[in-house]
């Protein structure tokens, strides 16, 4: 082989090599060039037509050529490996804006969330929940809160009957009643959240039957004092940083009654429809428990006092989830449940 | 109640001058303001009056309450000096009338009298307005001063009146209409010799009416007991002022005083004959001993710690004095008030902590400092509330809803279930009053409604519905009896789209239930048993598939039932979906397993992998998995960590079950023990269910 050959042949094999494009092809021109009948083979096998430092320069050459060949062979093998692996993200692009195959979760009733957040906040406090009977009797639901047959109050609270004695509870007060009457005259720290019912029409903002939650502590040395830092600490938990104020109430359970009230905070106390122009909203009735209430279940006013407070939890939920109406939230409208699922409560 | 805020002022003019200040003042001392409009005629207050105060119902109470705060007091307006009457006092026959007495007056001829613009508006604002100035000044006093009055025409009275209760079978002709009314026996009545001229503190009857040719008037002033009025009122169903401020308690020592002051406003408004007589008769009542005068103990001590600050006992006792307590000092302990409750607040001030709250109200709730007692530690959630919390978090992961249903529905809807007949579920807790027939039956279920809902969404377009709810049931035991329990229910139709472009999604039937109710008991650290058929099962299983349902049992005992609808109840709402699934679940059971968990020592996770067989075998109908594999678990000389069915193949009356086994595995087991295990095992299922048609495939 002569020298211009040898040099020939280096200069086609950068010239082929850089032309590929597939590895199988760069694997034959591999087998073409550095193979066991490969062409830089057959020029080692031509060192040994020259003799002395000819056959030392031609050696020398066949090697540079092969380190050449070598060079480029891996160069090309890297380059089309990379253009493989472009080719290949280039076709397994997915497209992350369609939908996810994980089932999606649910979500709790928001009026069971809301209920959650409040019993969450009272049970730091040391409230414990307890439960009541949503068919109830007249004596835990009125006698026994101080509101005796013909008290203008159960015009107040229209009243579903079953019979004389029973009837759906119209607050969940009545719990109240119950667990003091098995308290047997000690302390007590309760909240209750559940169903009640108003034997009333049905329209946007009323319903037959929504929810209501009752807080109350009987103990020795409650005051006035204690009731409204309790009801300040609630209110603020629920609602944030705003003003908050009690105005006089009348409650036949509670003496003093008060309603607590929040600053409106669509407005921030300017007046808006949703707080009708008076820049307050009201959250939560509330008091001192009556000495009344107090006495029919054994407890010596003059030594327990106590507070109770409940709000209704229906409209809580139409305040914090921003909703007008009261009644689409308990038509099981999978849609609307799905939709208030995660939004943030705003706290009208 | 309206008010007139330019007239109210006139009674109270310490009132801020500023509209939303005064509205603020008011609020504040318990008067909600519930509507600030202006009119032509100046501003006009919507009133929310608490439900105590019958006092409140009137200008001068108003401004009594206001008095209180501004420490300015409010006396009495002008009365008419009023002589004994020389005929008889009416008579009263019953103790329901606490207090009756009449005034006699004569209009004067002709029509030069009216009544002020700004009263006249002021009745038009609660449409007590009737153009009969007789009437018109018996109302004023009602809105003035609080006590209500009743005019008649004294010439079409017939003998004396009476105060009595109604008898059987007597009617009216009351003033708001035409026809005679059947006045219930009992009711409190003033009747003359021809009947009934008034329900007492109700309304009046057309027979005594004041008409425009009235000139001789009796002004009727009385106080009923309320009780007696608010009955009255409710069975002729009217909701009259007089009656609204009766059954709140009106004020005896007002009883004079009101017809005085009608007599002074007629005579003041010029209607008043110049020979009118101006005259009193007040009849004799049974002493009754909640008008009794009382004092209540006020110990200024126990006030201050009450509302955490330092009251000026000076101030306590002026700004009680203005709202028409009589208060002295105790002639014993110092520090300690005596305040003597007026007649306007006899009917709800008994006790100190009433004259707490004319104090919290008179310095403002606001005023007082809020003191966060000591609230020890928080309170750990209870076992139910755990339970429920751990339930909720299973079904809202597994894409379920929280929905809320009425406690109730109607017996047509009822009958949409085809609930067959002799079924406990045809007996319902009833409602007698419900004024709509859509609450006349306490639930027994929880389906009727869930298929509702299922409707509901279905004619919107969803094609996948998951949706619990925790709620109560209410079981009729008997006419006077019934049982509620509380019961999680959950229903779930259509299909999962989920990753259907990538081949996932899926539907619903039995066994995804069945694995989501397992995970519920798993999580309250319980099981569930399912059982096709049980001793006492639920009603809700006849309207249930007959093959694809089971009940639940949680340790041996009915907890509830789960699987699919049946085809002909689904069809009564005509649902989209073919499939329904429910479950309904005394969820209660599964609060004892929760509360009573207890930490047990965890074994160490096998070193080694387990060796797994499978083996298949035909298994007839009405032959279950588990039956078999409790044979294999019982029988096996290996020791086996669990037994699973992992297929089932079905082809016309083959039904192939395999069944993959694992077995512990300490290393030292050979493939020969395995082997020979599988091979006695099997043998023994064969032996044991050969007769019932086992065979191995």
């Amino acid at each position: 082989m002569e020298v211009s050959e040898l040099e020939n042949m280096a200069r086609s094999a950068a010239e082929e090599i850089a032309a590929l494009s597939d590895a199988g092809e760069l694997e034959q021109h591999r087998v073409k060039w550095l193979g066991g009948k490969g062409l830089v083979r057959r020029a080692r096998a031509s060192i040994k037509q020259y003799e002395g430092d000819e056959r030392v320069e031609f050696a020398r050459r066949v090697n540079r050529v092969a380190e050449d060949v070598t060079r480029v062979l891996e160069a090309a093998a890297e380059r089309i490996a990379a253009e493989a692996t472009a080719r290949r993200i280039a076709e397994d692009w997915i497209d992350p804006s369609l939908p996810s195959t994980a089932p999606r979760r649910g979500a709790l009733h928001p009026v069971r969330v809301v209920e959650l957040r409040c019993v969450e906040i009272m049970g730091r406090l040391g409230f414990e929940q307890a439960e009541g009977p949503e068919v109830e009797t007249s004596y835990f639901n009125f006698d026994a809160l101080n509101i005796p047959r013909d008290h203008p109050a159960r015009d107040m609270q229209d009243t579903f009957w079953v019979d004389e004695q029973r009837l759906l509870r119209t607050h969940t007060t009545s719990v109240q009643a119950r667990v003091l009457a098995r308290a047997g005259g000690k302390p007590v720290k309760v909240v209750v959240a559940g169903r009640v019912y108003r034997n009333e029409a049905v329209d946007a903002t009323h319903l037959a039957m929504f929810h209501q939650l009752d807080g109350f502590w009987v103990d020795r040395g409650l005051t006035f004092a204690h009731f409204k830092g309790v009801a300040i600490h609630l209110a603020r938990e629920l609602y944030g940083e705003r003003r908050v104020r009690l105005k006089p109430k009348s409650y036949p359970y509670t003496e003093p009654s008060v309603g607590i009230d929040v600053e409106c905070g669509l407005c921030g106390g300017g007046g808006c429809p949703a707080c009708h122009d008076s820049g307050w909203v009201t959250i939560m009735g509330a008091g001192m428990v009556h000495r009344n209430v107090l006495q029919e279940f054994g407890y010596d006013p003059d030594e327990f006092s106590g507070f109770a407070f409940g709000w209704g939890l229906s409209r809580m939920t139409t305040q914090m989830y921003g909703l007008s109406k009261l009644r689409p939230i308990y038509r099981g409208d999978l849609r609307l449940l799905r939709a208030l699922d995660g939004r943030p409560a705003l706290c009208v | 109640m309206r008010v007139s805020l330019s007239l109210l002022r006139h009674y109270r003019p310490q009132l801020p001058a500023s509209t939303r200040s005064a509205c603020e003042v008011l609020e504040d001392v318990g008067i909600e303001v519930k509507r600030l409009q202006e009119t032509p005629r100046g501003e006009v207050l919507t009133l929310e009056l608490l439900a105590n105060r019958g006092d409140h119902h009137c200008y001068a109470g108003i401004a009594r309450e206001l008095g209180g705060r501004f420490e300015v007091p409010t006396p009495l307006p002008p009365q008419a000096t009023l002589t004994a009457d020389e005929a008889p006092a009416p008579v009263v026959d019953t103790p329901t009338c606490l207090a009756f007495g009449v005034a006699r007056c004569t209009l004067a001829d002709g029509d030069g009298s009216r009544l002020p613009e700004e009263w006249a508006e002021a009745l038009r604002l609660n449409d007590e307005y009737t153009g009969l100035l007789a009437v018109d000044a018996g109302n004023t006093v009602g809105r003035e001063i609080g006590q209500p009055l009743h005019v008649y025409d004294a010439d079409r009275l017939v003998g004396p009146l009476r105060v009595r209760l109604s008898e059987e079978g007597e009617t009216a002709r009351l003033l708001d209409g035409d026809e005679p009314v059947p006045i219930p026996a009992g009711l409190t009545v003033v009747a003359d010799d021809e009947g009934i001229v008034a329900v007492a503190g109700v309304m009046g009857t057309r027979r005594a009416a004041v008409t425009d040719s009235t000139r001789h008037l009796l002004v009727e002033s009385a106080l009923f007991d309320p009780v007696a009025v608010r009955r009255a009122a409710r069975a002729l169903q009217r909701q009259t002022a007089a009656a609204t401020r009766f059954e709140r308690g009106a004020d005896p020592t007002l009883v004079r005083v009101g017809a005085a002051r009608a007599v002074a406003l007629l005579d003041e408004w010029g209607a008043l004959a110049p020979d009118s007589p101006r005259t009193w008769a007040e009849s004799a009542c049974p002493p009754d001993a909640r008008l009794a005068p009382r004092e209540i103990r006020l110990d200024l001590d126990s006030l201050d710690t009450y509302y955490a600050v330092p009251f000026d006992p000076a101030a306590v006792e002026r700004r009680l004095t203005c709202l028409g307590f009589s208060v002295r000092k105790d002639d014993e302990e110092d520090r300690v008030l005596r305040a003597g409750v007026p007649g306007h607040r006899l009917w709800d001030v008994f006790n100190p902590e009433c004259l707490y709250e004319e104090i919290g109200r008179m310095w403002s709730f606001d005023s007082f400092p809020a003191v966060l007692p000591e609230a020890g530690g928080g309170k750990a959630p209870t076992p139910r509330q755990r339970t429920r919390v751990a339930l909720e978090q299973v079904l809202v992961g597994y894409g379920f809803f929280e929905v809320v249903t009425d406690g109730f529905y109607s017996r047509t809807a009822h009958e949409r279930l085809g609930v067959p007949a002799g079924s406990s579920l045809t007996r319902h807790v009833e409602l007698r009053n419900a004024i709509d027939r859509n609450f006349s039956l306490l639930k027994n279920n929880a389906l009727l409604q869930g298929l509702d809902i299922a409707d509901y969404n279905q004619r919107r377009s969803l094609t996948c519905g998951k949706y619990f709810e925790f709620t109560h049931l209410f079981e009729a035991v008997d006419t006077d009896d019934h049982r509620e329990r509380p019961v999680l229910w959950g229903m779930l139709w259509g299909e999962e789209t989920y990753g259907a472009w990538q081949g996932g999604g899926q539907g619903f039937d039995f066994w995804y239930l069945k694995g989501v109710l397992e995970e519920m008991a798993h999580a309250c650290g319980s099981r569930f048993a399912f059982a096709r058929t049980v001793d006492e099962p639920s009603p809700v299983a006849e309207l249930m598939h007959p093959t694809r349902s089971a009940h639940l049992l949680v340790d041996g005992r009915v907890a509830g039932l789960c699987g699919e609808v049946h085809p002909s109840v689904t069809a009564n709402w005509k649902l989209r979906t073919d499939r329904v699934l429910y479950f309904e679940l005394d969820w209660t059971a599964l609060i004892a397993a929760f509360g009573t968990a207890t930490a047990e020592p965890v074994d160490d996770m096998p070193e080694h992998p387990l060796l797994r067989r499978d083996v298949a075998f035909h298994l007839p109908v009405g032959l279950t998995a588990d039956e078999v594999r409790e044979e294999m678990e019982a029988v096996s000389p290996l020791e086996l960590a669990w037994s699973r069915v992992t297929d089932l193949y079905e082809n016309g009356d083959v039904r192939a079950h395999t069944f993959e086994l694992a077995f512990e595995n300490d290393n030292t087991i050979t493939a020969e023990q395995v082997n020979g295990a599988m091979s006695a095992i099997t043998s023994h299922v064969l032996d044991a269910f050969r007769k019932r048609g086992v065979y191995q495939r």
